[in-house]
C-alpha cells in the first residue's frame, strides 16, 4: 500500500513539475492573469509531494518492508535504526529521489525570494527552467530508477547496507553534497532565464546569494567526504583524486569562480558573458558528476551499481540541459562593451583568479577522462592517479594563491597606488613566519617552504582588513566574508602542506606489551580481544599512546566482519588534537602473537577540514549581510 | 557461530609471514611511497597500500622484498610493468600518447591567460 | 560568434566521448606478456611433490590454467576443462597452476570434480602467478611449443569462448 502511494505522489510531483515548466515557458504564458501565484502554488505542491514520497520510502525502510526491491537491496532487520534512515539514500534510486527533493526545496526557496519578485519575467522563467530540470529527473526516476518497485517473492531478509556506509557520516555527507550540487541549478536557471528574457546583467545580483549558499554546501560536503574517507577507509588517506571525488571538486572550483565573477558583474556590470558561462558550466559539471557516478564508465569506490542504460539517460539529460543552455548562450549573449581595464585593478585580478580556477577544473577534467579517451582510441589502458594530479595541480594553484593575496589590496578600475608598499611587509612576515616550520618540524624541501609561505600569505592578506581597521570587528564586518573565506583557504593549504611534508607512516610488527616509536610518540600494544557489535564481529587491539614517556590516550583500532558481507573492514584508532593526528590501523596477524600495525603521525591534519569550515562561515556571513543589505563591498 | 568462523577465516587470510618492520627508515619511506603508487587490480580504484585484497597483500610483500634486495624504485616499477602493463601504475608514463596529458597544465595556462589578455583589453 | 560557439563545440565533443565509452566498456586488462615466453619458475607438483621448472612444460602447444578452490569462477569452468581434456579430437594438454591454495582442499577438489590437468603445479605464495601477470582467477594462457604466450583469457572458460578465441590461434600455430 505504502509503495503504491509513493508511486502516486511521484506522478503528482511529475505533473506539477510539468505545469511549473509550462507555466513560465513563454511570454504568452507569462501574460496569463494570476500565473505567478499559480506557479508559486505548484512549486509548493511539488515540494510537498516529494516530501511525502520521501517519508513513505523512509517508512518502508523502518518497517523492514522487503517487498520493496530498493529496501531489500539496501537494508536488513539487523541494521541499526539510524542507518535505516540513512540507507534511504544509500543506493541509486533513493539518492535520486533525494536529488529531486532537494531541487524542489531550492526551487521553493527561490520562489520565496522577495528581491527576485521585482523582476517577474526573470523570476517566472527561472522557476520554469527549474521545473523542466525537475521534470527530466522525475521521468528518469519513474522510467528507470523507481525506488518503489516491488519485489516478488518477498525475501525474508534484506541484503543489508554496505558496511562502508554504516557510519554517522552517511547521515550528513550525501545530503550536504547534494544540496551543493543541486543548488547550482539556481544560478544556472537565473543565467539562462536572463538570456531568454531581459538579457542584461540584473540576474547577477539575484544569483549571488544562491551561488554562495550552494557553494557553502558543496564545500561542506566535500570536506565531510574527505574526513569520512580518512577515518573510515583505514589507511589514513583523505583525498585520492578518485573520479567521483573529482566530480565534486570540479563544480566546486567553478562555483568559486562564479561566486567571484558575480561580484564584478553585479557591481560593475562587467564579465556578464563570463559569469553566464560559469553559471552554465557549474551546473553542467554537477550533472556530469551525476553521470560519472552512476554510469559505470569510470571505476570508483564511490560508484553506485553501474548501468549503461541509466548512464545513457543521464547523458541525454546532460546533453539536453547543458547543450541548450550553451546554444542559447551562443545565440543570445551580447558582445561585451570593451572597457579598458588596468591589469592590476580588482576586476582584472578577480578575472585572473577565475582563469586559474578554471584551468584547475580543466586539468582535473582532463586527468579524469584521459584513460577513457585512450581506451576508446584503442591505445590501451592507463591509470591516472594521485602522482599525476598532485603534480599538475600546482601549476594553476601556485599563481592562484599569489594573485588572491594581491587582489585583496586592489581597487576597482584602477591600480592601487601603493600596492607594492602594502604587499611587501606581508610577504616579509610570511617568509619570516614560515621559517618557524622547519624549526618546529624539521628540515624542509623547497616545495614545502613554497606551500607554507603561500598559505601564510593567503592567511595574512586575509586578515589584513582587520588590521587596517585597527582590529575593529564592526568596521571590518563588511570584509568578513572575504577574510574568513581566504583565511579558511590558507589554513587548508597549510594543513595539506605540513601533513604531506612532515607526516610519517610506519608499518611495524608488535607483540603484546611491545612498543613502537613514530617521531616523538610511543605506541604500546597492550591487548588483543574480540567483541560483538550490533551486526558485526570485531577483533580489536588496545594501544596505549605516550609522548616522551607521558601517557596520552588509549585507542582501539578494530577489524570487523559484518553479518551481511564477507568484506572485512578496518576501523582505525585515532587520537587527535588541533596540532596532530595519530592514526593506528591493525594490519596482519603475523603469527607468534605478533601483529603488524600501520602507524601514522600526521601534523596539522585537522586544518584540512577546519579550513573549509572557516570558509563556509565566511559564506554564511555574506548571505546574512546581504539579507541585512548592509551594502555590498564584495 | 558462523560469524566466528567467518571472522576466523578472515583473520587466517591475513596471515603473512613477513612484516614491514624489517625495513630501515629510508626503505620504509620508499616502501610507503611505492605502495601508494601501485594500483590494486582487483579493487575499485584503490592503491595496494589501502587494499585488503589478497593480490594487494602479495604485491606489497613483493615490493618490500625487492626493496630489501636492493632494487631501485625504477627497477621495481619495471618489474610490475612487465607483468601487468601500464594500468598498474598510478603515475602515467611520459610517452607519445600521454604527451597531451602531461603538457596540459602549460597548454591550459597559456590558453586561458591568452584569453584573459584579450578580454582585459 | 565563433568564440561563443567554442564552449558548445567542446561540450558536444565531450558528450560524444562519454556516450561512446558507455558502450565500449571492456574491463579486462591487456597482458603485456603476449608474444613473450613464460616466466621462469621452480614449483612443486601438487600430487607428486616433484619440483618442476618452466622447461618441463615447454614442448607442445598447451594451455596453462590458473585456478584455486576458493575461486567461484574456477568451479564454473571446471566441467568444461574436464570435457576438453577428454576430447580426443583436440590434443591440447592443460597445465594447472594452483594459486594460493591449500593442498588438501585442492586434491579433494580434483578428486571430486575431476582432474583435467596433465600436471598441477602449486604456487602457494603467489609469486609465480605475479610473474604471469595474474590478478584474478581463473586465467588461462595459450602457449606454443617454444613456451611463448600467444593468448590470455581472463574469467571462466567455456566452449564458446574456446572455439571463438583459442582454437583459431591453435590452428595458426600448427
Amino acid at each position: 500500500m505504502i509503495p503504491e502511494l509513493g508511486q502516486i505522489f511521484l506522478v503528482a510531483a511529475l505533473a506539477s513539475a510539468l505545469l511549473q515548466f509550462v507555466g513560465g515557458i513563454s511570454p504568452l504564458m507569462r501574460k496569463i492573469e494570476n500565473i505567478e501565484p499559480f506557479i508559486d502554488r505548484i512549486t509548493m505542491f511539488q515540494t510537498m509531494s516529494l516530501l511525502i514520497c520521501f517519508a513513505l520510502l523512509t517508512t518502508s525502510f523502518l518497517q523492514d518492508d522487503f517487498s520493496v526491491l530498493y529496501v531489500a537491496s539496501n537494508s536488513n532487520t539487523a541494521l541499526p535504526i539510524g542507518y535505516k534512515f540513512a540507507a534511504v539514500w544509500g543506493g541509486h534510486e533513493g539518492s535520486l529521489l533525494l536529488w529531486v527533493l532537494i531541487l524542489s526545496i531550492w526551487t521553493l526557496l527561490l520562489s520565496k525570494d522577495n528581491a527576485l519578485k521585482s523582476s517577474p519575467e526573470l523570476r517566472i522563467q527561472s522557476l520554469s527552467i527549474l521545473g523542466l530540470i525537475s521534470l527530466g529527473f522525475l521521468v528518469f526516476i519513474l522510467y528507470t530508477s523507481n525506488p518503489f518497485e516491488r519485489l516478488f517473492p518477498i525475501p525474508l531478509q534484506g541484503r543489508g547496507l554496505n558496511p562502508l556506509l554504516q557510519d554517522p557520516a552517511l547521515v550528513i555527507h550525501p545530503p550536504t553534497l547534494y544540496a551543493g550540487y543541486v543548488g547550482l541549478a539556481v544560478p544556472f536557471s537565473l543565467a539562462v532565464s536572463s538570456l531568454l528574457t531581459v538579457n542584461n546583467y540584473e540576474w547577477a545580483k539575484h544569483a549571488r546569494s544562491w551561488t554562495i549558499l550552494s557553494w557553502m554546501f558543496l564545500t561542506g560536503g566535500i570536506a565531510l567526504g574527505s574526513w569520512w574517507a580518512y577515518y573510515e577507509l583505514g589507511w589514513g588517506g583523505w583525498w585520492f583524486w578518485d573520479p567521483v571525488e573529482n566530480a565534486s571538486l570540479m563544480p566546486w572550483l567553478i562555483a568559486t569562480a562564479l561566486m567571484h565573477s558575480l561580484i564584478v558583474t553585479e557591481k560593475r556590470g562587467l564579465f556578464n558573458g563570463f559569469s553566464t558561462l560559469l553559471a552554465i558550466t557549474a551546473f553542467s559539471l554537477s550533472l556530469l558528476g551525476t553521470f560519472l557516478v552512476r554510469s559505470g564508465v569510470l571505476i570508483s569506490v564511490h560508484s553506485f551499481a553501474s548501468d549503461p542504460q541509466r548512464g545513457l539517460f543521464i547523458l541525454v539529460l546532460l546533453a539536453f540541459f547543458s547543450g541548450s543552455a550553451l546554444m542559447i548562450y551562443s545565440l543570445k549573449q551580447k558582445k561585451a562593451t570593451q572597457e579598458k581595464l588596468h591589469p592590476l585593478s580588482r576586476e582584472s585580478l578577480l578575472l585572473l583568479n577565475n582563469v586559474f580556477l578554471c584551468a584547475s577544473a580543466g586539468l582535473v577534467l582532463i586527468g579524469t577522462i584521459y584513460p577513457l579517451i585512450l581506451e576508446m582510441l584503442d591505445l590501451g589502458k592507463i591509470s591516472v592517479g594521485p602522482p599525476y594530479f598532485n603534480f599538475v595541480i600546482l601549476f594553476p594553484f601556485i599563481p592562484l594563491l599569489i594573485t588572491i593575496g594581491v587582489a585583496v589590496f586592489s581597487n576597482w578600475s584602477h591600480a592601487s597606488k601603493s600596492l607594492v608598499k602594502k604587499i611587501f611587509p606581508i610577504i616579509m612576515i610570511a617568509i619570516l613566519l614560515s621559517l618557524l616550520f622547519p624549526f618546529i618540524y624539521g628540515l624542509a624541501s623547497l616545495m614545502t617552504m613554497v606551500g607554507v609561505i603561500l598559505a601564510l600569505w593567503t592567511i595574512l592578506t586575509g586578515i589584513s582588513p582587520l588590521i587596517r581597521n585597527q582590529f575593529s570587528i564592526n568596521k571590518s564586518m563588511v570584509y568578513m566574508p572575504m577574510m574568513l573565506g581566504h583565511i579558511g583557504l590558507g589554513l587548508m593549504i597549510l594543513g595539506i602542506t605540513v601533513t604531506s611534508s612532515y607526516g610519517i607512516t610506519f608499518d611495524d610488527s608488535m607483540g603484546i606489551e611491545q612498543s613502537s616509536t613514530v617521531g616523538d610518540y610511543e605506541f604500546k600494544l597492550t591487548e588483543i580481544g574480540r567483541r560483538n557489535g550490533p551486526n558485526y564481529l570485531a577483533q580489536y587491539a588496545s594501544i596505549e599512546i605516550s609522548k616522551d614517556g607521558e601517557y596520552i590516550e588509549t585507542v582501539y583500532p578494530e577489524k570487523r566482519v559484518y553479518d551481511s558481507s564477507t568484506m572485512g573492514m578496518t576501523e582505525a584508532g585515532i587520537e587527535a588534537n588541533l596540532f596532530r593526528d595519530l592514526f593506528i590501523a591493525i594490519g596482519e596477524d603475523i603469527g607468534g602473537g605478533s601483529w603488524s600495525m600501520h602507524l601514522q603521525y600526521k601534523p596539522l591534519l585537522r586544518l584540512i577540514w577546519y579550513g573549509p569550515i572557516v570558509m563556509m562561515m565566511g559564506g554564511l556571513i555574506r548571505v546574512f549581510l546581504s539579507k541585512r543589505s548592509i551594502g555590498s563591498y564584495q | 557461530m558462523i560469524r566466528m568462523a567467518t571472522l576466523y577465516l578472515f583473520m587466517l587470510s591475513c596471515i603473512s609471514s613477513i612484516s614491514a618492520n624489517e625495513l630501515n627508515t629510508n626503505d620504509q619511506m620508499r616502501y610507503q611511497s611505492l605502495i601508494q603508487e601501485v594500483r590494486c587490480l582487483v579493487c575499485q580504484n584503490q592503491s595496494v597500500a589501502e587494499s585488503n585484497a589478497e593480490l594487494a597483500k602479495d604485491l606489497r610483500r613483493e615490493i618490500k622484498l625487492q626493496i630489501q634486495d636492493g632494487k631501485s624504485d625504477i627497477e621495481i616499477k619495471k618489474y610490475l610493468l612487465d607483468r601487468y602493463g601500464e594500468f598498474i601504475l598510478y603515475e602515467p608514463a611520459f610517452t607519445q600518447k600521454t604527451l597531451f596529458l602531461w603538457f596540459s597544465p602549460i597548454i591550459l595556462l597559456l590558453l586561458f591567460i591568452g584569453w584573459f589578455r584579450k578580454i582585459g583589453n | 560568434m565563433t568564440r561563443r560557439l567554442l564552449p558548445l563545440i567542446i561540450f558536444f565533443v565531450l558528450m560524444g566521448f562519454l556516450a561512446q565509452s558507455l558502450f565500449d566498456s571492456d574491463s579486462e586488462l591487456p597482458s603485456p606478456l603476449i608474444g613473450k615466453s613464460i616466466p621462469e619458475f621452480s614449483l612443486e607438483n601438487l600430487l607428486t611433490q616433484e619440483i618442476h621448472s618452466e622447461e618441463d612444460i615447454i614442448g607442445e602447444i598447451s594451455l596453462v590454467n590458473v585456478w584455486a578452490t576458493w575461486c567461484v569462477g574456477c568451479e564454473i569452468e571446471h566441467e568444461f576443462l574436464v570435457e576438453l581434456s577428454q576430447d580426443e579430437s583436440i590434443d591440447l594438454p592443460i597445465i594447472g597452476l594452483n594459486w594460493k591454495d591449500d593442498d588438501q582442499l585442492a586434491k579433494l577438489w580434483l578428486n571430486q570434480l575431476g582432474d583435467p590437468y596433465s600436471i598441477v603445479l602449486k604456487d602457494p605464495e603467489g609469486k609465480t602467478a605475479i610473474d604471469f601477470g595474474v590478478y584474478g582467477a581463473p586465467e588461462t594462457f595459450l602457449i606454443d611449443s617454444d613456451g611463448i604466450i600467444h593468448f590470455k583469457h581472463i574469467g571462466p572458460l567455456d566452449r564458446e569462448i574456446f572455439e571463438r578465441d583459442i582454437l583459431p590461434v591453435v590452428g595458426e600455430l600448427n
